[in-house]
């Protein structure tokens, strides 16, 4: 069944909907769950938790890229559920592990941008991406939207994990410079 | 704005680049990927003829009495051992058998085909492969299975040379490998082909061996081709240690060699590199020396029918469990058969200890 026969029975709210998007994601959903919360049955609870929104947002929502839309929704989830469960500890998962990295360009700081900042960082962002290369781009959103581990990704593009962890480095100093070269505080 | 912030922002980013990073193409041959072949076969040792990969999960052994790996002939286990042979079967998920140069395959416990387990074949091998099951030959896509297990490499290693056999326990991924002469090539016809059932009873047989005599089979941490006199002067070694000493704090050392560009670098947070001490060219050329002749060695030593020609070496500076320092290497070898013409590529893994 394609993406719109799905979403055309969420608006008719017709419970099929749900079994049809666990049926076609619900693997690709759980795999970025897991990622995060590094815990096969929070990753479980993320994706009907995930399937309940998408329930109660379509309609009126109506996604161009229902496979794009629900890896958001997730996503979110399963970071929020991440932050509530490490609140009080250091988690596993890839998280701490990315964002270790990440702070080597974003440096601790308690800055919080504006709604308008925060969606001109994101077109920024997503113009940034659209210029590199495909094999770096992607390895970066396998990274820091999947979460996936080194490991994986390297396995995926059948490198070398410290070829990916290169790449991963450079793409980071190329944003990096881009920001500043737009002005973003670094 | 933070990390924390930036992550959560990612997730704001066009579906389309989502999607599309998953869509990931098929990586074009390229010196690149010749590159990460060599590390991807890297856990594939191979030191004797053709030979094959067979996972078979250990959970679902058959009750086959184990055969004599040189005899071919049934032996008995004492209970004790069969005991602990079943301990060991319930300790380790997975077993795996084999490791060659044209390709792999593999035959699980419970009958499903695992195929491509070293993605170095996939260059000169077919997509598809045959092996006999059941009495019947049957063709195989490729697929992918062992290819996390290949980039680990924290293993123990078991080897009866005598044999041919060898076994790696993955220390992390509680898997077995064993790489052995017995598997059959599925797409060599010079060489012939085994049931699983065979197959399954010479790895049987070995963890037999292992269990009823522990100090023939001691782990160590060390790799193939190992204990050997590595040929590098006293001179490097001293140069080696001064380097190594300098900048060691951990086993993430990298001696990096591309373009022409000779370097030794230490990996830090995750990915950034930094350039500590460049290596002469003469110091190339000598550690290139020895490592040219080790694979000579290997290859006149295993079967004369075979050539080579040496193409490329990636190197790796690591720290032991015993605390020397060893350069790893990854010779990449253009290997000929002298009787057929066939050519294909193989990749090595070679350790030289410096200290």
């Amino acid at each position: 069944m394609d993406d719109r026969q799905i979403i055309t029975m969420y608006f008719a709210r017709d419970e099929i909907a749900l079994a049809q998007t666990q049926q076609k994601y619900g693997e690709y959903v759980m795999s970025i769950a897991h990622n995060i919360l590094d815990n096969v049955q929070d990753a479980q609870e993320c994706l009907n938790d995930a399937l309940l929104k998408l329930w109660n947002l379509i309609p009126p929502e109506n996604p161009k890229d229902l496979k794009a839309y629900i890896a958001k929704i997730v996503r979110n989830m399963a970071l929020d559920r991440y932050r509530d469960r490490t609140r009080q500890k250091r988690g596993s998962g890839q998280v701490p592990v990315a964002l270790s990295e990440i702070e080597e360009i974003f440096p601790a700081t308690n800055d919080v941008l504006s709604e308008v900042e925060q969606r001109a960082f994101v077109a920024f962002l997503n113009q940034f991406l659209q210029t590199q290369p495909e094999r770096e781009r992607n390895v970066f959103i396998l990274r820091y939207f999947y979460l996936e581990s080194v490991s994986e990704i390297a396995k995926t593009y059948r490198l070398k994990e410290s070829h990916v962890l290169v790449i991963l480095s450079r793409t980071r100093q190329k944003l990096k410079k881009a920001m500043e070269k737009e002005g973003y505080a670094i | 704005m933070n990390g924390t912030e930036f992550l959560r922002l990612m997730g704001e980013i066009d579906g389309g680049l989502i999607v599309n990073a998953k869509d990931v193409p098929a990586p074009h041959r390229s010196p690149a990927w010749r590159r990460m072949l060599i590390i991807a076969a890297a856990a594939c040792l191979v030191v004797g003829a053709l030979t094959a990969m067979i996972v078979i999960t250990m959970r679902e052994s058959p009750d086959a009495p184990p055969i004599d790996t040189e005899t071919n002939e049934t032996t008995d286990v004492p209970g004790t051992a069969d005991t602990q042979v079943e301990e060991y079967f319930d300790h380790f998920s997975t077993l795996l058998i084999g490791g060659d140069f044209e390709s792999s395959c593999g035959v699980s416990g419970n009958g499903e085909i695992v195929l491509g387990a070293t993605t170095t074949h996939d260059t000169q091998a077919p997509r598809e492969y045959v092996m006999e099951r059941n009495g019947e030959h049957v063709v195989f896509s490729y697929v992918e299975t062992c290819t996390e297990f290949l980039y680990q490499e924290k293993y123990h290693v078991y080897e009866n040379r005598e044999k041919r056999l060898k076994i790696r326990v993955n220390v992390y991924t509680e898997q077995v490998t064993f790489f052995t002469s017995y598997a059959p090539n599925p797409i060599n016809p010079e060489h012939p082909v085994y049931t699983e059932q065979e197959l399954y009873d010479v790895a049987y047989a070995f963890l037999c061996q292992r269990v009823s005599d522990p100090e023939a089979y001691q782990v160590t941490d060390r790799e193939l081709f190992d204990g050997e006199e590595d040929g590098l002067s006293d001179e490097l070694k001293v140069e080696f240690s001064r380097m190594v000493n300098g900048i060691a704090t951990s086993d993430s050392i990298v001696l990096y060699v591309s373009n022409g560009q000779i370097g030794l670098y230490k990996m830090q947070n995750f990915g950034q590199m930094r350039n500590v001490t460049p290596l002469t060219t003469e110091q190339m050329s000598l550690i290139e020396e020895v490592v040219s002749s080790r694979v000579e060695k290997v290859y006149r030593d295993v079967d004369p029918k075979y050539s080579f020609s040496h193409k490329d070496t990636t190197y790796k500076l690591m720290r032991m469990s015993d605390g020397r320092m060893a350069i790893r290497c990854y010779p990449l070898i253009e290997v000929t058969n002298v009787d057929t013409g066939t050519t294909y590529e193989d990749a090595l893994d070679m350790l030289i200890y410096l200290n």
